[in-house]
């Protein structure tokens, strides 16, 4: 091709007037077959080249100055980055502490659990493996491959992602057995939280769950992190710092697969301590069952040492549920049941005692010497107090203060709150540890409520801040603005049988990896004297009897002619029978509750027992026959024992 | 066609001859340090191969390539389309086309085919400016191939395509007015092309624009590759000695990122004299191309210029996080067979060029 023709130069200067003459002109050494190109294209061709040339020096400058800047700026820097990179250290998490009731049966353990995980890196085909994992698994391939994507955000391609957690032990053989033809399957083995009996001292044991973000900022800085298990609720959170030991630390190298090339440092998990509790298992499960289709409480306390031998609460729950990966639908079905499975009431609920309560103004009328064991006061089957007609459950004649808590007679107390003040009861119900925290191991305790001074002044409208000489009629009884837990009534009894005030507790013994042991329970000196006379205790012990005397005893049905058992019903209106019609035909949440505070044996008292029933309708027919045998179990393991 | 007379051999380009075995040589030791014996004594037997590939074409006239510019270019889109729709899926992609127990990589052949037709197109020019009209022909010669690579997938490889038709036309003499209305233009579809990647690829684009972003996804490499060349300093740790590159914490060590490991156990030094190797090579390829007899000559030594530095410039700059991760090797130092005959081709052609400056 020729280059010979008028052209139109380019516009730069430079080329403009040096260049015209040679347009014409044929190249220099030209003396073949092929045209060579004109000097005017040549040099524009070798302008630009040398600007290609100049640009070309340019980025590879740019680039020596980048390597400058990283290798020798910052080189330092970079080296540290580089050994943290092949230094790891591995968390090695320690097993959770076992907790077993006071004979040793677990009620807390761990067992093994496996997950498949995927490491992306080594997966041959994704989509085979999958589904492969998904026919044995007995789930969809679409599941497995929205899990994979949504864990991998983030997450290197050597690192095992998670996919299928707690899988049952028997696929485990058959996913390791194939791990060669589906490479970057991988079974992990972990610790999960296992419950033996199940729902058993549910809301004393609590659950497990992975920490949270308030927890984690809150908590021990350096000994919880992200992912660890922490105690969620009961006695799994409030000593999860005795049950979830220390983590070790494995320092190790390791490249880039995390495969471990050599191990520096070892430092081994101190596991977490094993927890005996007070609890029996024994009493607790058939408290338990007792309670089975009800809503209510148990409570069984060692009047002697505080120690709690079971606590109950119905509906329950099963605590294995929380270790597992459970289902939003599973977790709602147990937070907005209106029943409130999660819910403890032996603790967290507080209810009107009733005539449990008139065992303490019992105590306020003798201590203040209104009445003595043997004042007697004639029971016509009601009366006139404060312009009021206040009824008795039945015509009792001349009752004293024996035949009165036996037949829970309603005039005898009306008549003696006539002659006591609202501080003299209220001063006594403090005293045997009412309206506030027994301070027992678990959280949430609700206080109850007392008519104290304070309550008043701060109490709704129309109140006012008053209190009225008939009010105190009521609460002589139980009645008005009085409440209480069950753990209180318990403790309350059991402060009764012994005239010390001794704090609830459910450990019995912690006993670390290493053998060491101690005792948790509060000693007897920290005990506190309520200075309960002996002849005082004498005479409400005596009223406890007659309360499960045959025929007349409102407690009747909790007896066994076999043993000294002694107690007080006690049935708290939940609506005016006036209103609400008779009782058995009332809808269930116009029901009375049920009430039965149980100490035995009277003569010398080892155990004191509270049976509540919401909506249970009478103390006598709903709760006193639980407690009746319970008390019996009681006994009956302990002649076991003994023989 | 092959001849080899007395000038050829005064004329041969002994220098570029052996600054490219030099480089190759440093890719040998690299692969063996980054890799096992299998990669490290086949990489030597490719880059050997390559060495003879460059001595053989350059006795290659080249002109005699160019006028069958058309024809190869048209046989390379069958095989690219051939491989679309029957090559086989490695490592997902439709790039690999097995002859025998090797594996070849048409696309990168194809770079060479593409250099040609377009020096080719331009030679055919008048010599005069030009404007982007000129660029339709030449574009299409470009597009098509960098389509056919793109979808199966390997954008990387399919990006190599464009800067050659940059090089070129630049040095072919396109206006700067028209030049700088393309470079504004291409830049402004960037945007819309964002919108044409594959979800993996935007997080490296993203991260590559913020690397603290997602350390442990998308920015593991631009991390890692910075941590191990960061960590060689000035005089690196000793060849076989990196730590990052030995615990495989380089992805994609003795391929993509072997210039990491050069940067980890060479240091500040080894990187300075293996980039001034690559220096020498390009301008010296880029001086036969003001050496050239011919338009077409001076095409061809400028395409390949161009690629070798799109290459050197993306595949280095990842390293240091100065481009985001694409997957391009580097010519000459990373392993791979494929990418070495192509090197080698490309370098016998630009000593073809040079040879004949002045015979006829």
């Amino acid at each position: 091709m020729n280059t010979v023709g008028p052209w139109r130069p380019e516009s730069s200067k430079g080329s403009k007037g040096r260049h015209w003459g040679l347009i014409f002109r044929r190249n220099h050494s030209a003396s073949n077959d092929e045209t060579l190109e004109s000097p005017i294209v040549l040099s524009r061709m070798r302008r630009r080249i040398h600007l290609a040339e100049g640009f070309v020096i340019l980025m590879v400058t740019l680039l020596l100055l980048g390597f400058w800047r990283l290798q020798v700026v910052h080189g330092e820097h970079y080296r540290e980055l580089a050994e943290n990179n092949r230094h790891q250290s591995i968390i090695v998490r320690a097993p959770r502490g076992l907790v077993t009731d006071r004979k040793g049966s677990l009620l807390a353990a761990n067992r093994p659990a496996f997950n498949v995980a995927i490491v992306r890196e080594e997966l041959d085909d994704r989509d085979a493996t999958l589904q492969w994992l998904a026919d044995v698994l007995n789930v969809t391939p679409a599941m497995l491959h929205k899990r994979l994507d949504q864990r991998q955000q983030g997450i290197p391609v050597f690192r095992p992602i998670v996919i299928a957690g707690d899988i049952a032990p028997s696929l485990v053989p058959a996913i390791e057995a194939r791990s060669f033809e589906y490479p970057g399957v991988l079974i992990q083995s972990e610790h999960k939280r296992h419950y033996p009996k199940g729902t058993v001292a549910a809301h004393v044991m609590g659950y497990v769950g992975e920490i949270n973000a308030v927890q984690l900022a809150a908590w021990e800085q350096d000994r919880y992190r992200m992912g660890d298990i922490v105690g969620q609720l009961g006695l799994e959170r409030v000593h999860d710092s005795l049950l979830s030991g220390f983590a070790g630390v494995e320092e190790i190298i390791v490249n880039s697969a995390g495969r471990t090339i050599r191990v520096l440092n070892q430092i081994p998990p101190e596991p977490g301590n094993t927890l005996t509790l007070t609890l029996d298992a024994r009493l607790q499960e058939q408290a338990e069952a007792l309670l089975e289709g009800k809503k209510g409480a148990i409570v069984m306390l060692d009047v002697n040492t505080g120690g709690t031998l079971a606590l109950a609460s119905a509906p329950t729950f099963d605590p294995n549920m929380f270790a597992r990966r459970f289902s939003q639908a599973e977790w709602n079905a147990v937070t907005n049941d209106p029943a409130t499975p999660l819910q403890n009431r032996a603790l967290q609920s507080a209810y009107p005692p009733g005539s449990i309560f008139k065992l303490l103004v019992a105590v306020a009328g003798l201590e203040a010497g209104r009445i003595r064991p043997e004042t007697t006061v004639t029971c016509t089957g009601g009366g006139m107090y404060y312009g009021q007609y206040r009824s008795c459950n039945a015509i009792h004649g001349r009752v004293n203060l024996e035949s009165a808590i036996g037949r829970s007679c309603n005039v005898y107390f009306y008549e003696l709150g006539t002659k006591l003040s609202r501080e003299q009861i209220i001063e006594v119900a403090q005293r045997y540890g009412l309206g506030a925290q027994t301070g027992i191991d678990l959280l949430d305790e609700a206080t109850g409520i007392l008519p104290t001074k304070e309550w008043i002044a701060q109490a709704l409208p129309p109140r006012d801040g008053n209190w009225y000489l008939g009010e105190t009629i009521g609460l002589s009884i139980g009645q008005g603005p009085i409440n209480t837990t069950p753990l209180q009534l318990a403790h309350m009894v059991a402060t009764l049988a012994t005239g010390l005030k001794m704090k609830p507790y459910l450990i019995e013994k912690v006993e670390s990896s290493t053998g060491n042991s101690r005792s948790r329970h509060v000693p007897h000196d920290q005990a506190i004297e309520v200075d309960l006379r002996p002849d005082h205790r004498e005479a409400l012990l005596a009223g406890m009897r007659a309360a499960l005397k045959p025929v007349t005893g409102t407690g009747r049905r909790a007896a066994n002619p076999n043993y000294d058992f002694g107690g007080k019903t006690g049935t708290t209106q939940v609506a005016s029978a006036v209103a609400a019609g008779p009782e058995e035909e009332r809808p269930e949440g116009l029901r009375n509750h049920a009430w039965f505070v149980g100490i035995a044996p009277v003569e010398k008292p080892e155990i004191a027992i509270v049976v509540f029933i919401e909506h249970g309708v009478g103390g006598g027919v709903a709760a006193a026959p639980v407690a009746g045998q319970l008390m019996t179990t009681y006994f009956e393991a302990t002649e076991e024992t003994k023989r | 066609m092959i001849l080899f007379d007395r000038r050829t051999f005064r004329a041969f380009d002994y220098l570029l001859l052996f600054d490219l075995s030099l480089l190759f040589g440093v890719g040998v030791l690299l692969v063996a340090s980054a890799s096992d014996s299998g990669h490290f004594q086949r990489q030597i037997v490719w880059a050997i191969t390559a060495i003879i590939f460059a001595v053989v074409v350059s006795a290659i006239d080249y002109r005699k390539l160019i006028s069958r510019a058309y024809e190869l270019w048209a046989l390379a889109m069958f095989v690219l389309v051939g491989l679309l729709l029957f090559g086989p899926v490695t490592s997902g992609t439709r790039s690999w086309l097995n002859i025998g127990s090797m594996g070849v990589q048409p696309s990168e052949l194809t770079k060479i085919v593409v250099i040609l037709a377009l020096a080719h197109y331009f030679s055919e020019l008048d010599p005069l400016p030009f404007g982007t009209r000129r660029l339709f022909v030449a574009a299409v010669l470009v597009l098509v191939p960098f389509i056919l690579v793109a979808v199966q997938p390997d954008l990387g490889t399919a990006s190599s395509f464009l800067p050659i038709l940059a090089g070129i036309a630049w040095v072919a003499g396109i206006r700067y007015a028209s030049a700088m209305r393309l470079t504004v233009a291409s830049v402004g579809m960037a945007p819309f092309g964002y919108f044409l990647l594959e979800d993996y690829q935007r997080a490296r684009l993203l991260t590559f624009l913020d690397p603290g972003r997602d350390p442990l996804g998308a920015a593991y490499q631009i991390v890692q590759s910075k941590i191990a060349v960061g960590s060689g300093g000035l005089v690196g740790t000793g060849l076989y000695a990196g730590s990052q590159s030995k615990g495989n914490f380089l992805p994609a060590q003795h391929t993509d990122l072997v210039f990491a490991v050069l940067g980890e156990e060479l240091g500040f030094i080894g990187v300075t004299l293996v980039l001034s190797l690559y220096l020498v090579l390009l301008l010296r390829v880029l001086q036969t191309a003001r050496l050239a007899r011919d338009r077409a000559g001076a095409y061809i030594a400028t395409g390949v210029a161009t690629v070798m530095l799109y290459h050197l410039l993306v595949n280095v700059g990842m390293v240091i996080g100065f481009a985001p991760i694409t997957g391009i090797p580097l010519p000459l130092l990373s392993y791979g067979g494929s990418s070495a005959l192509t090197s080698g081709i490309a370098i016998g052609l630009v000593i073809s060029v040079r040879n004949r400056r002045f015979l006829n």
